[in-house]
């Protein structure tokens, strides 16, 4: 079969969407069909050119291929009568981030009808695809709260999951991730404060900005933490990365309401329990509290799940184990992607 | 800087718009700037060419990039103030091939409003380039008469032209090519039949359809030429065709009407071996000259046999007419750093 991966394309920026399309693109390769990535431009600023651009996708013409699968707002317009969505997450400023500081279009009688046409715009297309599958549950959610419409969540696995190991549950939880306000490594330095035993925090990640880290390196100051709190400002190796998921004792996971996170699925693959809290958001669709991680309520509590885990080895073992069997209980495989995205 | 590289393409095939776009993509970054690409899918029914022209227009990369390179039609409706264009043909059903069996715009009123708003985009659109640069005289030719536009012609170079090289000749010359009508491999195997030399015709690329095959297996049989002539029906890798470009007596390039002189030209100038091709192939005429660098013939079998008997007669003119091939090149600077220059400056 032939299959176009429909994305967005914002020119010189490389994400979590492009390299999802990427996988997937190579995936569908390796199980015997053509596959090609088209990316179609978005600019949502000033915010008039959001309407613009939703326009300019119902106008494209995707032709000579024999299925489409959508991955985001508003590319996911191309009319195609054989499409399929694996929806990322709608345009989030009309919708869950409408009157939170994320908002982005204005309160303005201008503003609001861009609002509109964005809710519209989906209640209406959306309707015409074959399936809809979300990264996640929370996407779901949202999905059917705003737009009316049922889906069904295909969790995206890792591109490669063979090298991730586990070598040993070592004294230190490890917190991979960009660093910035919504990853909310500060969290973790606040929680380490309370911890009583000798677990050590290690936070490895390319600061956003200059000023993230900044705020970050002061809070570990306040507490008096900089010989327990280690920070690798910078983008790690796969391989760095590796090494320190298969050594560390757990990992600490605190995005602020994250779509998905491959962070909790790389920490499973390495047999690692995950730690997180309540507001994660899609983290929370893969941890059980108290089987495969803790979710917890406040820094408090969370330094109480790494003193535990600190404590309790034969505990982290079976948390570890059972995180490793999550995956294979959810059924997070290329397997399931391709047979739910081509039939 | 920051240079944005725009086109439109058709998912999943392959030709020369997307390789140009593939190749002028590394050639910027290796010379140190930061580039990406806006490819569009675009389909080109008649009917909604309107609209997806349309989509482009609406599109918002202004601030994307320092630079925008536009080069398959009509990714120059892009908008952006600081666009450069390297045109590499109209959508020619609209243009030159209207009232010729090519016309793909039906010449009913519909049809008729479609090719007069085609046009009226064109003019207005094009002009928006800060600078016009044509891969052919050709197409130059065509923006001065229909849309009263002056480009300059600049010539793409080869993706990998390192990779082309020169052996001893051994007793073949060479056509590799996709098989297909207008690339008249069947003049070429006609040829073979009136050949007086020993000398072979080795024909390699992929046919179109299968329907494009069958009818030159049956000629080179009727014909008796299976010593002569040799089919190799398939794509053939980089590799192979070097290689066998390399020890060719000449390279064969013979289609009717192109607006490039094709990068099998250059590949034979870039092996130092003469180019046959015939005074209706187009492009060719404007870079292959007659006795120089290669041989011009008429498109018919005894003149082009004559020609390739001529190459074999004389391996030593045949050599030398291949240095004067590769000195071609030189002298008229088709390279990726004059390409870069002319774009970005």
């Amino acid at each position: 079969m032939k299959i176009a991966i429909v994305n967005n394309q914002a020119p010189f920026v490389r994400g979590g969407a492009e390299l999802l399309a990427e996988w997937l693109h190579d995936k569908l390769e390796e199980y015997g069909h053509q596959a090609e990535i088209v990316r179609i431009p978005f600019q949502w600023s000033p915010p008039e050119r959001i309407v613009d651009h939703m326009l300019a996708a119902r106008l494209v013409r995707v032709a000579n291929v024999d299925r489409v699968v959508a991955l985001k707002f508003p590319a996911y317009y191309v009319p195609h009568e054989n499409k399929v969505l694996w929806l990322l997450h709608q345009f989030r400023q009309a919708y869950d981030l409408w009157g939170t500081p994320y908002q982005d279009i204005p309160n303005t009688p201008m503003g609001i009808r861009i609002r509109e046409a964005v809710v519209e715009g989906d209640r209406r297309y959306l309707q015409e695809v074959r399936r809809i599958y979300t990264i996640s549950k929370i996407v779901g959610n949202r999905l059917n709260l705003y737009s009316g419409l049922k889906s069904k969540a295909l969790f995206p696995p890792l591109l490669d999951s063979e090298p991730y190991r586990c070598e040993e549950y070592g004294d230190y939880f490890f917190f991979p991730s960009r660093i910035n306000a919504g990853k909310r490594q500060h969290l973790a330095v606040e929680a380490m404060a309370y911890v009583t035993s000798s677990a050590r925090l290690v936070i490895a990640g390319q600061p956003e900005t200059p000023t993230d880290l900044g705020r970050l390196m002061s809070v570990i100051r306040e507490h008096g933490l900089e010989s327990r709190v280690e920070v690798i400002p910078r983008w790690i190796t796969e391989e760095e990365k590796l090494c320190l998921l298969a050594g560390a004792r757990g990992v600490v996971y605190l995005p602020f309401d994250e779509d998905y996170g491959y962070v909790t699925l790389e920490a499973f693959h390495a047999s690692k329990p995950v730690l997180t809290l309540t507001d994660a958001g899609g983290p929370l669709e893969l941890i059980e509290h108290g089987r495969n991680g803790f979710i917890c309520e406040g820094t408090e509590m969370l330094a109480k799940a790494i003193d535990e885990l600190s404590e309790d080895r034969a505990l982290t073992e079976r948390l570890g184990q059972a995180a490793l069997d999550t995956i294979n209980e959810r059924d997070i495989s290329w397997d399931r992607v391709i047979r739910c995205l081509t039939q | 800087m920051r240079v944005l590289v725009a086109s439109t393409y058709v998912p999943f095939v392959e030709g020369g718009g997307r390789m140009i776009v593939r190749d002028l993509v590394r050639a910027v970054r290796e010379r140190g700037h930061e580039v990406d690409t806006i490819e569009i899918p675009f389909h080109s029914a008649w009917n909604t060419m309107l609209e997806q022209m349309l989509a482009i227009r609406m599109m918002d990369v202004s601030e994307a990039a320092d630079v925008l390179v536009a080069i398959r039609t009509p990714s120059y409706l892009l908008r952006h103030p600081n666009k450069r264009l390297w045109f590499i043909h109209h959508h020619r059903g609209a243009y030159d091939l209207w009232g010729t069996s090519y016309q793909d715009i039906p010449s009913t009123p519909e049809g008729l409003a479609t090719r007069e708003a085609i046009v009226a985009a064109d003019n207005l659109y094009l002009r928006e380039a800060q600078r016009i640069f044509t891969n052919s005289q050709i197409v130059a030719d065509r923006l001065r008469e229909f849309n009263d536009l002056e480009g300059e012609v600049l010539y793409p170079p080869l993706g990998d032209p390192e990779r082309f090289v020169s052996r001893p000749a051994e007793g073949y010359v060479f056509y590799p090519c996709r098989i297909t009508g207008h690339k008249r491999q069947q003049l070429a195997i006609e040829a073979a039949a009136h050949l007086t030399t020993d000398v072979r015709v080795v024909i390699a690329g992929a046919p179109d359809t299968p329907q494009q095959l069958g009818p030159l297996q049956e000629l080179v049989t009727r014909q008796r030429l299976q010593d002569r002539v040799q089919l190799i029906p398939r794509w053939i890798s980089e590799e192979e065709k070097a290689e066998l470009i390399s020890r060719s007596i000449g390279v064969l390039y013979i289609p009717f009407l192109e607006d490039s002189y094709g990068y099998v030209t250059l590949e034979a100038f870039h092996a130092h071996k003469p180019v046959i091709t015939c005074s209706d192939s187009g492009g060719t005429m404007e870079i292959v000259e007659d006795g120089k660098n290669g041989l011009i013939v008429a498109p018919e079998p005894i003149a082009l046999a004559a020609a390739i008997d001529r190459l074999r007669s004389d391996l030593q003119a045949a050599a030398a007419m291949g240095e004067r091939a590769h000195e071609t090149l030189l002298g008229k600077d088709i390279s990726w750093d004059r390409v870069v220059t002319s774009l970005l400056g």
